[in-house]
This record gives structure tokens, C-alpha cells and sequence, in this order.
């Protein structure tokens, strides 16, 4: 499982983190059932507050991505739905190739509702 | 290493005295062996007590300090426990001669000798509290800090430049061979404990505990560098700081050269390993010549990671900091 925030992405952490989580379950690093890592641990490996990891561990949670437990920490839910992440990893490749090309997002979105 | 010898010298010298005033009050032959209901049932002559009590504990301290007194070299944090071993060998291994010595002061006959099984437990407890002290006290040298980036050619992530990464992994686990020899051992407590009392059962049983403990541990690579967490609460385990490591590859390693499963030093403290099966593995480089392996599935995507992680530390050195927690 990779977790990855980067300081050229405009977004804010915490969406970072989230959609760093669901691009794991996409590729595989991450199964049903499998465990994330507590939040304090991912925060002081990544040098972000606490709030930050919480806050995206709650965004997966609303999405049914995650659950979590008092005294079990937060996992992917065993009936996640890894076929649809695949679309958002097609997204996320769209979007490296897109700022490699000097792409903003903005010109991005602008090709995309142009069909 | 001056302070290590000096302690393990000491040690040795402390234990002398005990005999210089113990060894009048001894029956002659001396009980040596008891059996599991605490009753003597070997028996040696007076005169072969001093080359075997010194000598025992001596050979078996300077055997152990040849793979935990690491040419200098402190070991990975959660492993530094390790370097007051041969000390707490000298504590353990004297201590239990003198508890049961302590029981025949006094007797003219030995077969009356008899030893409380808390005496044993008291000596252990004794060497494994002198084992932790003597840790805080050797003067080893810490692996001294770089930023310098990955070796040229090494295996690389497709990380951005001003990315911070979290890799997450399990160590592979030999589940059949575990669960073999979880029942073998069993099975050998339950005789053992029939044949030769319950406690001594029980200190079979005990085994189970470092087995368990070398079955599985969780890997964490990140800007502050390796963490390995066992099963037992995060035990046993070690950390490496990212500052320490000069490059990431893969490897392939064997339980057998590292003497069994686990966490496991090499004589001389070359290798630190954390090796669950034969297979391929994570190797980290580090500043002082050593090096600390880690089996692993996925050793390759481990590897680039870190390597990219020391790309991101030497950029971030010449260029300034970092990701911003803009919440």
C-alpha cells in the first residue's frame, strides 16, 4: 500500500490522502478487510496533523470505502467495490499525463466537457 | 566498547567473589543438577565448581558478544537491548549456578539439597534487568546522518518531485511451518511438563513467545525511514532513520544463514535481517557499513520507494522544505 501527498497538487490533504487510499485498493496494495494505518502513525510518517488523516479516513468512511471500529481501527470494507476505483485510477493517470504536458487542471476539465 | 568490557569484566569479577564466599559452606560433592521437582539429582566434585561456574558463563558471554558487540556499531533502534545480552549472559547464567549454590550453604550432605523454582525465576528477572541497563551504558557509534540522494541506476518510484510517501507491507509468512511448530512444541511441554513438573513445562511453553514473535511483523517506509512492528503489540521490532540509509535494493535470503527466523544480528553486526521465509527481500544500505534486510513480496516496489524517498530528502536539502499541512 502507497500513501502519497504532493506539494504541487492543489487540493487539500486530506483529499490527497483519500484518493491515495482508493488508488491502493485499485491497484491492489490494499484488499477488503485489509487495515490502514492508524492515524497517528500516517500522520507522523507523512508529517501532516492528525486532523488530516482523520478527516480523509471519515471522507472514505461517508463513501463506504472504509469502516471504522473503536479499538479496531479503520479498514476497507469487505464488500468494497475494487472494479469501480479502476476508473478513478484512469482519472488520476489522465490527470499525470495532463500536468506532464504543462495541462492545468482547468485546461484538463475544458477538453473533457468538450467531448 | 571501552564501558561493554569494562562491565562484562566486572560482571565476571563479581561473580568470583560470590564463589570466594560461598564455596567454604559447600558440601563436597557439590549438588549440580536438579530435577523437576526442585530435589538434587547430579552431583560433581567441589573442586570442578570453579572452572565451570567461571568458565561456563564467560565462554557463553564472549559467544554471544561476538554478534551483538558490533564492532562499534550500535544497532538498529529496538534492537539496542541487544548489546547488554552478553553482561545479562554472565547475570543469567551465574545467577542461576548461585541460586542453586545458595540452596546447599550450609548442608554436609547435597542429596538434601532442594531449589524453589522463584529462585531460578529471580535470577532471570536479575539478568534480564541488568541486560537493559548495561544497554543504556555500551558506547557504540550511532550510524552517522546523510541527504544524499539514491545511487544512480538504483530502482526508482514514479514519485513527483515535493511528494511525500507512505509505503505500507506485511512480511510473508511460512503459515505451515509456524503452525507445525507451534504443535511440536506442544506436544513436547505437555511430556516434558509430565515427566519433570509443571514449571518446567511451563518455561517450555514459554517458547511459544519468541516463535510467535518471529512469524510476522508489519513494514513501514517513510520520510522518517524503516519501522517494523512484530505481532506482540508491536514487538519485538526496529526502526531505521531515512538520514541513515544510502540506497535500497532487492535481495534474495535464507532463515538458515541468519541462524532461524525473526529478527536476527549477524556475528560482527554486518546484517540485521527480519527473515520469515526464503525468498526475496528489502536491503537498506546504511552510512556505517552495515545493512538491514527484510523479506518481503513486494521487495522491488519497496525499494524504489525508499530510493525515491532519498531522491526527495537530497532535493529537499539543497532546495528547503517540504509539504505544507494545509488541512
Amino acid at each position: 500500500m502507497l500513501l502519497t501527498i504532493e506539494e504541487s497538487d492543489d487540493r487539500p490533504l486530506y483529499q490527497q490522502l483519500a484518493a491515495s487510499v482508493r488508488r491502493s485498493i485499485s491497484d491492489g496494495g490494499l484488499a477488503p478487510g485489509d487495515p490502514l494505518p492508524p492515524t497517528r502513525d500516517a500522520a507522523a510518517a507523512l508529517g501532516v496533523n492528525p486532523e488530516t488523516v482523520q478527516r480523509a479516513y471519515r471522507l472514505l468512511a461517508d463513501d463506504d470505502v472504509v469502516v471504522s471500529r473503536v479499538g479496531r481501527g479503520t479498514r476497507v470494507r469487505d464488500d468494497v467495490d475494487v472494479d469501480r476505483f479502476g476508473l478513478d485510477r484512469a482519472i488520476a493517470d489522465l490527470v499525470a499525463r495532463a500536468r506532464d504536458l504543462g495541462w492545468s487542471r482547468d485546461d484538463l476539465a475544458r477538453r473533457i466537457l468538450d467531448g | 566498547m571501552r564501558r561493554a568490557n569494562i562491565a562484562l569484566v566486572g560482571s565476571v569479577a563479581v561473580l568470583t567473589a560470590v564463589l570466594v564466599v560461598l564455596v567454604p559452606d559447600l558440601p563436597d560433592p557439590v549438588a549440580t543438577h536438579f530435577g523437576g521437582d526442585g530435589t538434587a539429582d547430579g552431583f560433581s566434585p567441589l573442586a570442578t565448581l570453579w572452572p565451570t561456574v567461571l568458565g561456563i558463563p564467560t565462554v557463553v558471554a564472549m559467544i554471544v558478544a561476538a554478534v551483538t558487540w558490533t564492532r562499534g556499531r550500535r544497532p538498529p533502534e529496538g534492537l539496542r537491548w541487544a548489546t547488554g545480552m552478553p553482561v545479562g549472559v554472565v547475570w543469567g547464567v551465574g545467577g542461576v549456578i548461585v541460586a542453586t549454590l545458595l540452596s546447599q550453604r550450609g548442608l554436609a550432605d547435597a542429596t538434601t539439597a532442594t531449589i524453589e523454582p522463584v529462585m531460578i525465576v529471580a535470577a532471570l528477572a536479575l539478568a534480564a534487568v541488568v541486560t537493559v541497563a548495561v544497554a543504556r551504558l555500551v558506547d557504540l557509534q550511532d550510524a552517522p546522518s546523510t541527504s544524499a540522494e539514491a545511487p544512480a541506476g538504483a530502482l526508482r518510484a514514479d514519485l513527483p518531485a515535493g511528494t511525500t510517501a507512505l509505503w505500507r507491507g506485511q512480511t510473508p509468512t511460512g503459515q505451515a511451518a509456524l503452525l507445525v511448530a507451534l504443535g511440536l512444541l506442544v506436544v513436547v511441554a505437555t511430556v516434558i511438563g509430565m515427566l519433570a513438573g509443571w514449571w518446567v513445562g511451563a518455561l517450555v511453553l514459554a517458547a511459544v513467545v519468541p516463535l510467535a514473535a518471529s512469524s510476522r511483523f508489519r513494514v513501514t517506509l517513510g520520510p522518517g525511514g524503516l519501522k517494523v512492528a512484530g505481532p506482540l503489540g508491536g514487538w519485538p521490532g526496529l526502526s531505521v532513520p531515512l538520514d541513515t540509509v544510502t540506497g535500497a535494493s532487492t535481495t534474495t535470503i535464507r532463515p538458515l544463514e541468519f541462524g532461524g527466523w525473526g529478527i536476527r544480528m549477524q556475528p560482527g553486526g554486518a546484517t540485521t535481517a527480519v527473515v520469515t521465509r526464503a525468498g526475496p527481500a528489502l536491503r537498506l544500505d546504511r552510512t556505517d557499513g552495515s545493512a538491514v534486510v527484510v523479506s518481503l513480496d513486494e521487495a522491488d516496489e519497496a525499494a524504489a520507494v525508499v530510493n525515491s524517498l532519498l531522491d526527495q530528502r537530497g532535493a529537499s536539502t539543497a532546495t528547503g522544505p517540504s509539504v505544507q499541512d494545509r488541512v
